[in-house]
């Protein structure tokens, strides 16, 4: 033992993605997941899907929420609830002093996101959330905007397709992405963080005016509770720069693996082409042709990448490389998207100075 | 008995028409019509045996001519065509089809009234990249299609500096018409319906100044409730710089193509091309030669030409307002 304390790790909440983070905290040196937290009035199946996780990760199960907020061997917590309780979970967990990691979306609403940023400001602790920007073809993307072998960046092209997977392969219960009331949204609440954090890292431009449609083509859960599972959107940010997006899920996304993540960026010296698949082996069988990516997946290893940052940043007190500030951006795009399939045309993306209180005196 | 075309027009897009019809059976050019005789008479002498003048109307009214091809500027398209339904002639027509929807409907009012056979040159459904597409998706391979996402970049700029007719909406209908137009008419083809609300958006490249967009975007829902997302830009940096994707997303697969998955030619001397849209004039041509002999209806049909066009405008004029434009659906089905 060196003498440093170890990082306590409470996750709040497993129903989303846990069961796949889990294994990469405890895989870090350094770090012990100390419990899982469900809260005593969520649905039996949360319950069930915690005590099934500790089980097989020898990690005790709690619901006493605020007496683990307190413990002193806490420091970070996860939070993996469904999507509408992220914002409450993560506000109780920084009242109580602790660092919070937070599943995507920051928020389910912008009035959530605004509240979510306040604590997160007048808090001990520090706020990040999951996301893609640590993707190595992301990372190389960016590195060459700052080297500007590209240039100004003009327009940018996103396309985040996932391939069905609600029969539990990628998502847990297909009601936790397609009933409002457990997801506050459709596919677009659900995926929009990625597309819209990525433009917003690689550009350094607010999104001011979004266009978006939608459809709901594919899915019977999402039929029935009337939401999206495809859009596609047109945004205006800053400096005139133009993007597009595609996104959703769909019954194959043109890729071999469960997401299909491209982007074409024009720059006013170069432009760049990038697909989180790529580079890979093309493996061949008779009657079978998978790809094998280089390096691994590109989607998990950016979140064991934001998971290994997150832990690393708010151990050392770090400003994390997405902030509640990120956040709330992200969710004032969702926003207007949603306004924007309401009103059938263009709408202006919220400003946090616009909403935030007066800073009392 | 082989049937017998006239041509009009004899600029860029004329001169790839004849190279494609010389080597195809079915069809010949036996007349070259321009405004400038010494156009129409080049142009005549690389179709063979052509004759040629300057007088569109004689050779509407020549009862030897059979089909005419018309490859004129877009401002004279309707009267063109009007007249040469009303003379009896099948028709092949350069796109685009006019500069107004009132033109349109008394075009193909004119068409389906006279009975003739009618193509507007939609070249890039003649690709082959997009049969085979279009193929996939009659056959089934992805079910219905529910959504088209097509990126179309090049670095280019067109030539002709600033004297370039591309840069003057009275003469071209602007940018996202008479290019947008390519991209709209795949999806109003693969997608099978009309579209109902357009949205769109633009940059300049090159200079603050120029008078259109060279890059755009349009977004387009169809009354079916189907989506595209139309890309088109020339900024790419280097002319002559080619990137074209295209998805199609069904209700059980996906298609996708991109030219940075295909092979060919890497060179000094050139600059890589599409191979998958090669030979696009020819197969165009061999559509309509099958047309004029009754052996295939027109690829593009009216009610295509008319809703793709619709669209079109109404994109130019999201662009030009910042609003999304519905599009009204015709008074007269097609």
């Amino acid at each position: 033992m060196n003498g440093i304390p170890p990082l306590g790790v409470v996750i709040l909440s497993a129903v989303r993605h846990a069961a796949s983070y889990l294994p990469v905290l405890q895989s870090i040196p350094g770090v012990v997941v100390q419990a899982i937290c469900e809260e005593p009035d969520a649905p039996a199946w949360a319950h069930d899907d915690a005590a099934a996780l500790g089980d097989a990760h020898a990690v005790p199960v709690l619901t006493d929420v605020p007496a683990v907020l307190e413990r002193t061997d806490v420091d970070l917590v996860l939070i993996c609830s469904e999507p509408v309780r992220h914002a409450r979970l993560a506000m109780q967990a920084l009242a109580a002093g602790k660092h919070v990691l937070s599943d995507k979306p920051f928020a389910t609403s912008l009035a959530d996101a605004t509240l979510l940023v306040e604590a997160a400001e007048n808090a001990a602790g520090r706020m990040t959330m999951i996301h893609r920007l640590y993707s190595p073809s992301i990372q190389r993307a960016r590195a060459a905007i700052d080297a500007g072998h590209l240039g100004l960046p003009r327009s940018l092209d996103l396309e985040w397709l996932a391939s069905d997977g609600l029969s539990g392969e990628s998502v847990e219960r297909a009601d936790l992405v397609a009933d409002p009331e457990l997801s506050g949204g459709g596919e677009l609440m659900n995926f929009l963080t990625y597309p819209v954090s990525t433009i917003r890292y690689l550009t350094g431009a607010e999104v001011r005016s979004v266009y978006a449609q939608a459809g709901m083509f594919f899915f019977e859960p999402h039929r029935r509770h009337g939401v999206e599972d495809l859009g596609m959107l047109s945004l205006e940010l800053d400096h005139g720069i133009i993007a597009t997006i595609t996104v959703g899920r769909v019954p194959q996304a043109p890729a071999p693996g469960a997401v299909s993540s491209s982007i074409r960026l024009i720059g006013s010296h170069g432009h760049l082409t990038l697909d989180e698949g790529q580079p890979a082996l093309d493996a061949w069988r008779p009657g079978e042709r998978r790809a094998i990516p280089i390096g691994g997946d590109a989607g998990q290893h950016a979140v064991r990448a934001v998971i290994e940052h997150a832990v690393d940043d708010l151990g050392h007190g770090r400003q994390p490389l997405f902030t509640a500030h990120d956040g709330w951006a992200t969710v004032a795009v969702i926003d207007a998207a949603y306004r924007s399939l309401e009103t059938g045309q263009p709408v202006t993306v919220q400003r946090f100075s616009d909403v935030a209180r007066a800073p009392q005196i | 008995m082989t049937p017998r075309i006239g041509l009009i027009g004899a600029g860029a897009i004329a001169r790839d028409h004849v190279q494609a019809l010389a080597h195809i059976p079915g069809g010949r050019i036996v007349h070259v019509v321009d405004r400038h005789p010494e156009r129409a008479q080049a142009l005549a002498r690389l179709a063979g045996d052509a004759t040629w003048s300057t007088d569109a109307a004689s050779l509407l009214e020549n009862p030897d001519i059979d089909a005419v091809d018309i490859c004129t500027s877009p401002d004279s398209h309707a009267a063109l065509t009007i007249a040469a339904a009303e003379h009896g002639k099948a028709i092949h027509l350069e796109k685009p089809v006019a500069l107004s929807l009132e033109e349109v409907d008394r075009m193909l009012e004119a068409v389906s009234r006279q009975g003739v056979p009618f193509l507007l040159g939609q070249t890039a459904r003649f690709q082959p990249v997009h049969l085979e597409l279009a193929s996939a998706v009659q056959a089934g391979v992805i079910g219905q299609a529910r959504a088209v996402h097509i990126t179309w970049y090049a670095g280019h700029i067109w030539p002709g500096g600033w004297r370039a007719w591309q840069l003057d909406a009275a003469r071209c209908g602007g940018h996202l018409v008479h290019n947008g137009i390519h991209a709209i008419d795949l999806a109003v083809w693969l997608l099978g319906d009309r579209p109902e609300r357009a949205f769109a958006r633009g940059f300049r490249t090159f200079s603050p100044d120029v008078p259109t967009p060279d890059s755009f975007h349009i977004t387009l829902r169809f009354a079916n409730g189907a989506l595209a997302l139309l890309e088109w830009s020339y900024a790419l940096r280097q002319r002559g710089d080619l990137l074209r994707r295209v998805v199609v997303i069904g209700e059980e697969g996906t298609l996708h193509h991109s030219t940075e998955g295909e092979s060919g030619l890497r060179s000094d001397a050139s600059r890589p091309v599409a191979v998958g849209t090669l030979g696009a004039f020819d197969q165009q041509m061999r559509h309509w030669i099958d047309v004029l002999n009754g052996k295939a209806e027109a690829l593009v049909t009216p009610a295509q030409v008319r809703a793709a066009f619709a669209a079109a405008l109404a994109s130019q004029e999201s662009y030009a307002t910042g609003r999304a434009i519905p599009i009204a659906a015709p008074e007269v089905a097609l």
